[in-house]
């Protein structure tokens, strides 16, 4: 782990080791820590997130009003557009910004620590590398990408009614009850459990991709570089095979 | 050049009884065939300073990493107390990880804690039931002892490179280990600051009794240090490549007519011109 490759399946299964440890032995996870990753990978993301996701929901319900009302179906903006935001566009988004801002960061900090020595240092140290070093950033994404995911859909839908507000003449609460006319709640963890499982993917990722720099600060922005296009290429597919489970 | 902490006098007392540190046979071949040591063999013993002699790239870090249970050898084997470090169960290692002191060629300092946290790491890892404040004014008092107790809130990246290997010995010394390891502690140095360091490194390790092995290729530091050494060979001694060319105390390598031996000491001694 400290020299050789760190293969993605060891990863997982240290992660999942530690993880365990953690629950029955709190202590060995440093809370201070984990709260600063959360904080730094999670919190960090929400005015970038919101905006975008009040953006995005307010293009999408123009597109929607405009194509609708040529059928004189309106009334179904709102609830269309709470199925395409939250079960697709939300979850999707979120995790793409989670990869711009926090995986390149985690995989070059991970990097630029293996360059340094500052793991071998830690190892010497008699310091458990996985709850000290990666379990934290681990939970950082686990944890914060549902929760951003979960402000995102209320951001979005905001910014839909932002448009069917005062072109479609609705009130809020009338917004309100035609989004959830109809549509499911369902769609709410639909999106949680796939935020989840971005969140797992996108994390093990810039873990992976960190921990396997060895030396030079060429092979840092190499790796950074890595994990980003596979974490988008990753997210990507998980997507299209979740949703292809979910509709047959 | 001036002889501070004159090492002989330890050095015979050090040598009775049993080694901390025994390398036996010791043998790597890099994956992609690259073979870097070849039976080399030494003994380290109790409160000696052991130094590990090499042109770049000879071999000398490889062999640490070996030594401190961070790259497995291909052959051969190190015990430290006794114990074969390849072969213990992590939890037998981390134990021998705490009676041991690493100082990294870079320092290694955690980039996103300050001084006194970095100091503070050893000590909280290791005992988890003192309370924090103790073990802080502990890592306060270990930062003194290299002079670094007005830096000690200090990110390792708004310090210089002599301080930042100050630290990081305070770090390494922070458990009173039995045996310290540092690799080139005073690469990068200039002349002045590379006596300093020597300087405190040795007091501070005898001061706490510890063994050290001490990597350099730095002759003045070599004579200044070492109670005992060896020279690995490297790309330019042929047959001598990855392993060990001579081992004995300063007066041995001084003595020695070794061709090998004559040209590291030679053409180092060049650059650093010693009386
Ligand atoms: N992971 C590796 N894979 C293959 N070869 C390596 C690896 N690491 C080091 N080497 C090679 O092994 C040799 C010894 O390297 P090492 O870093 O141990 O030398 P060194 O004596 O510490 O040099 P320096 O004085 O420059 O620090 C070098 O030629 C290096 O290129
Ligand atoms: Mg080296």
């Amino acid at each position: 782990m400290i020299t050789g490759k760190l293969t993605y399946f060891r990863l997982v299964t240290e992660l999942g080791v530690s993880g365990v440890r953690t629950l029955l032995r709190p202590s060995t996870l440093s809370l201070d820590d984990t709260v600063a990753q959360m904080r730094s990978i999670g919190a960090g993301a929400v005015p970038t997130a919101g905006l975008i996701a009040v953006t995005a929901g307010f293009i999408l319900a123009l597109v929607l009003e405009v194509q609708l009302s040529q059928v004189g179906k309106v009334e179904m903006v709102p609830s269309l557009l709470w199925v395409i935001l939250t079960e697709q566009v939300v979850p999707v988004g979120v995790a793409l910004i989670f990869t711009g801002r926090s995986v390149s960061a985690v995989a070059a900090e991970l990097g630029s620590m293996q360059v340094s020595e500052e793991v071998k240092a830690l190892f010497t140290m008699g310091i458990d590398i996985t709850p000290y070093l990666l379990l934290p950033r681990f939970l950082g994404f686990q944890i914060m990408l549902p929760m951003v995911t979960l402000l995102g859909i209320y951001a979005a839908l905001f910014g839909g009614w932002l448009l069917c507000g005062p072109v479609l003449r609705m009130s809020l609460s009338d917004y309100i009850f035609y989004a959830l006319d109809g549509s499911r709640f369902t769609s709410v963890l639909v999106a949680l459990g796939k935020s989840a499982l971005f969140g797992f993917i996108i994390a093990t990722t810039a873990l992976y991709k960190g921990m396997n720099v060895r030396h030079g600060s060429r092979e840092i922005s190499e790796a950074t570089t890595q994990s980003v296009v596979v974490a988008v290429i990753m997210v990507t597919l998980a997507d299209a095979a979740v949703t292809a489970l979910e509709l047959t | 050049m001036s002889e501070v902490a004159e090492p002989e006098e330890t050095t015979g007392a050090g040598q009775t009884g049993l080694p901390i540190l025994e390398v036996a046979d010791l043998g790597l071949t890099y994956p992609n065939g690259r073979e870097v040591l070849n039976g080399v063999s030494f003994q380290v013993f109790a409160e000696e300073t052991f130094v590990i002699l090499g042109g770049s790239g000879c071999g000398k870090s490889t062999l640490l990493n070996i030594l401190i249970g961070v790259l497995q050898p291909s052959c051969g084997r190190v015990r430290v107390t006794g114990q074969d470090i390849h072969r213990l169960h992590p939890a037998e290692l981390k134990s021998i990880h705490l009676q041991c002191g690493m100082l990294f060629q870079s320092g290694a300092l955690i980039e996103s804690l300050s001084l006194l946290e970095n100091v503070g790491l050893p000590l909280r890892q290791h005992y988890r039931r003192v309370a924090g404040d103790v073990l802080e004014e502990t890592a306060r008092l270990k930062l003194r002892m290299v002079g670094l107790e007005d830096h000690a809130d200090k990110r390792p990246s708004g310090i210089s490179g002599g301080m930042k290997k100050r630290a990081a010995l305070a770090r390494a010394l922070a458990l009173d280990p039995l045996l310290v390891f540092a690799d080139e502690p005073t690469s990068g140095l200039d002349p002045v600051s590379t006596q300093e360091i020597d300087d405190l490194f040795i007091r501070l390790t005898r001061r706490i009794g510890a063994a050290a092995v001490v990597v350099t290729h730095d002759i003045a530091s070599f004579f200044r240090i070492a109670n005992r050494a060896i020279l690995l060979g490297g790309e330019r001694d042929g047959e001598y490549r990855g392993r060990v060319i001579m081992q004995g105390s300063r007066d041995d390598f001084r003595a020695s007519s070794h061709p090998a031996v004559q040209r590291f000491l030679n053409t180092s001694l060049g650059a650093h011109p010693l009386s």
